[in-house]
């Protein structure tokens, strides 16, 4: 039996037919008009140069007294976690009884570009931190790191344990040469010092490509051809293209954070051997004490599954939790399984740990 | 009053070269003839892009952007049955082989996408094989090589030198980068291997263009993976960028030459700035931070003068006598 059957009648038809639907679908692709971001409403209690520490409103009574501070990467924006309404990972915590805030941290520009990693960790960060105890009227705040934000996360902690009542790490690194990790990889040869004193801030579209290089079959080519099958329908021609911003919206990174964070996280893997200093301090994971809750995606092709499971090795803590997620790196945040599982355990997680 | 005619809905002219396309093209293969690249095909190609153009203003960017990519991948789809239909109205057999051009495809939107961050750009790369390189290394590099080892002389000693440094760094630059191009030499080959390997795997055959399509991506994803995973790669793409960066950045440096002799503020000068805004910026944040201290200290200061002035106004009393609780309390303690 041939491996391929198809008459020269079938192709044409079939040709003929995503001919029609892709007309079809550019011409409500061109009715779409504005892609609003951001579904929850939240005010700005706190600016300092491009950050921006946002407060949720409440959408539900509030029942865990100690607040969430979502720490984004650096890298793409922090509106991914309410994306819109039923894809919101803050709206969903916000109804599970928590109060919830999160840090924006801008894009950089040129007088950017000698932001070190000791600003942004023992700075802007820990500033929001002082932020939240003050408007709460308490010593420490639970803080929730997404990505690099969540490597941010697990180093503020180890330098400023009082602070931090629980630790929820998601789709963070920590051994960033486990597993098989392209990024890691591909950065082990660069020459960092060199592309930042040439660059100064790195481009957010030389990220872009980077991680169009991960998968360029399939995010270059075969995602808009399954997208031509759903795009006569507006409410899902809207989801895609708000998708797609986000997708390509990347700062550029500030050259001297990006210059440690790859040097000393991705080249050297310093963070498992307790070689990253921070400003004045080593960073020594030993000493994240407080409840830690570690969830990562199985499927995650930007940090691979075994580079967030290590943290359990690294921790100083007694009260360490994982859930692996069956999905991706963004699904974890936006998949309509994710609602159903992800926010509900981070809700219990925490009033357990009041 | 002649009424103003209405504006033909977009995408009408588009549809109406479309459907004649398309016609002329069944009309072919109507009579198992090769379809070829027809008369018609300009047509509509030429119509797709007037209406892409016409329509394309009002759309805010991400949109226009994801309508761009679309479109590219609608012609990209296109072409695909296009030629697989040639294939099988020639051959009336499997289509495992004959459709080369369309394998390329996908390896195409991504040369596109990797050449748009290269200083070249992508069809640069394609008139340079790693062979034709290769030869010119041996003769026309090698001359150039050994003139640019000549020492620089005179008054614009330096500024030659430079020069001469920047076209080093540039002919490196190229090399790096037909090492790292020529690591993907072999996706092609390979991904048509890979599918026709998970083809000969299936149970049931492929019956519509989609599901072909789908395994050629899973292949080309497999073989790219396993490229780019190797030690060899991260390595050619690492020489490619690291020399890339020396070259812009002695570039720089000679763009700063000229604009600091013209008296303009040069990016060295900038960075330098930037740096100590920076600084300061942070001494800023130390100092606030210390003054929010010494603020606090210093009503804490108040606070207990004023406690001390209400114990100095307050007449000397006899210390109480202990209590036979605290008694116990003391005890208890001593024993602890």
């Amino acid at each position: 039996m041939p491996s391929v059957q198809i008459s020269p009648e079938r192709a044409f038809e079939e040709v003929r037919d995503f001919g029609v639907k892709l007309q079809r679908g550019l011409k409500v692709l061109g009715e779409l008009g504005e892609i609003d971001v951001g579904a929850t409403p939240k005010d700005a209690v706190y600016q300092e140069d491009k950050l921006v520490l946002y407060h949720f409103r409440p959408l539900a009574k509030t029942v865990n007294p100690i607040p969430v501070l979502i720490v984004y990467a650096l890298v793409n924006r922090p509106y991914m976690v309410d994306l819109q309404e039923d894809r919101s990972i803050v709206r969903s915590l916000l109804q599970g009884g928590l109060d919830v805030y999160l840090i924006d941290w801008g894009y950089p520009d040129a007088a950017d570009r000698y932001l070190t990693l000791d600003d942004y960790v023992n700075g802007y960060l820990d500033r929001c931190v002082d932020v939240l105890c003050q408007r709460h009227g308490i010593p420490a705040i639970n803080l929730l790191g997404i990505c690099q934000g969540g490597t941010f996360s697990l180093c503020y902690a180890a330098l400023h344990p009082a602070k931090v009542q629980n630790l929820i790490t998601t789709v963070t690194p920590v051994d960033f040469h486990a597993g098989t990790n392209l990024l890691s990889l591909w950065v082990r040869h660069l020459d960092v010092d060199l592309l930042i004193d040439t660059l100064g801030n790195v481009p957010g579209e030389l990220l872009n490509w980077t991680y169009l290089g991960l998968k360029p079959f399939r995010l270059t080519g075969q995602k808009y051809l399954d997208l031509v099958n759903v795009l006569d329908d507006p409410v899902q021609a809207r989801n895609f293209v708000r998708m797609e911003k986000w997708v390509f919206d990347s700062p550029d990174q500030a050259g001297e954070a990006f210059r440690q964070f790859i040097k000393d996280f991705y080249q050297r893997n310093g963070l498992i051997k307790g070689e990253v200093r921070i400003g004045p301090q080593r960073v020594d994971l030993r000493r994240v004490t407080m409840p830690v809750l570690n969830i990562f995606a199985a499927d995650d092709h930007l940090v691979p599954p075994a580079a967030s499971r290590a943290l359990e090795q690294y921790v100083g803590t007694g009260d360490y939790q994982a859930i692996e997620f069956p999905g991706g790196h963004i699904g974890i945040y936006v998949s309509s399984k994710s609602q159903k599982l992800i926010p509900p355990a981070i809700c219990r997680w925490l009033a357990e740990r009041v | 009053m002649v009424e103003a005619r209405e504006a033909p809905s977009w995408g009408e002219e588009w549809i109406e070269a479309n459907r004649r396309y398309w016609e002329a093209w069944a009309g072919v293969m109507g009579q198992t003839q090769e379809p070829s690249s027809n008369s018609a095909a300009p047509e509509w190609a030429e119509s797709m892009q007037r209406w892409l153009r016409l329509m394309a203003p009002p759309m805010p960017p991400t949109s226009r952007e994801l309508f761009n990519r679309l479109a590219e991948q609608g012609k990209l789809f296109q072409q695909f049955g296009e030629q697989l239909s040639a294939t099988l109205s020639q051959f009336s057999g499997p289509a495992d082989g004959g459709l080369a051009a369309f394998w390329k495809l996908p390896l195409d939107t991504w040369s596109r996408t990797v050449s748009s961050a290269s200083v070249f750009p992508g069809d640069f790369l394609e008139s340079h094989k790693p062979d034709v390189w290769n030869q010119l290394a041996d003769g026309f590099q090698r001359d150039l090589e050994r003139f640019l080892s000549v020492p620089g002389l005179g008054y614009t000693r330096e500024a030659q030198e430079e020069g001469r440094e920047l076209i080093r760094l540039a002919l490196e630059y190229q090399r790096a980068l037909q090492d790292y191009a020529g690591t993907f030499r072999t996706i092609g080959p390979e991904t048509l291997a890979r599918l026709q390997q998970r083809l000969g795997e299936r149970k049931e055959p492929v019956t519509t263009l989609r599901a072909l399509y789908d395994l050629w991506v899973d292949a080309s994803e497999e073989v790219y993976f396993e490229l780019v995973a190797t030690e060899e790669h991260a390595q050619a793409y690492g020489r490619m960028v690291n020399a890339l960066m020396a070259l812009k950045n002695h570039g720089r440096n000679m763009v700063d030459e000229i604009v600091g002799a013209l008296g303009m503020p040069t990016r060295r000068g900038l960075s330098t700035l930037q740096r100590r805004q920076q600084e300061l910026q942070r001494e800023i944040v130390a100092l606030r931070r210390e003054l929010g201290e010494v603020r606090s200290l210093r009503g804490e200061v108040a606070e207990l003068q004023r406690e001390l002035q209400a114990l100095r106004s307050q007449p000397i009393r006899e210390p109480p006598s202990p209590s036979p609780r605290s008694k116990t309390i003391r005890k208890k303690s001593k024993e602890a």
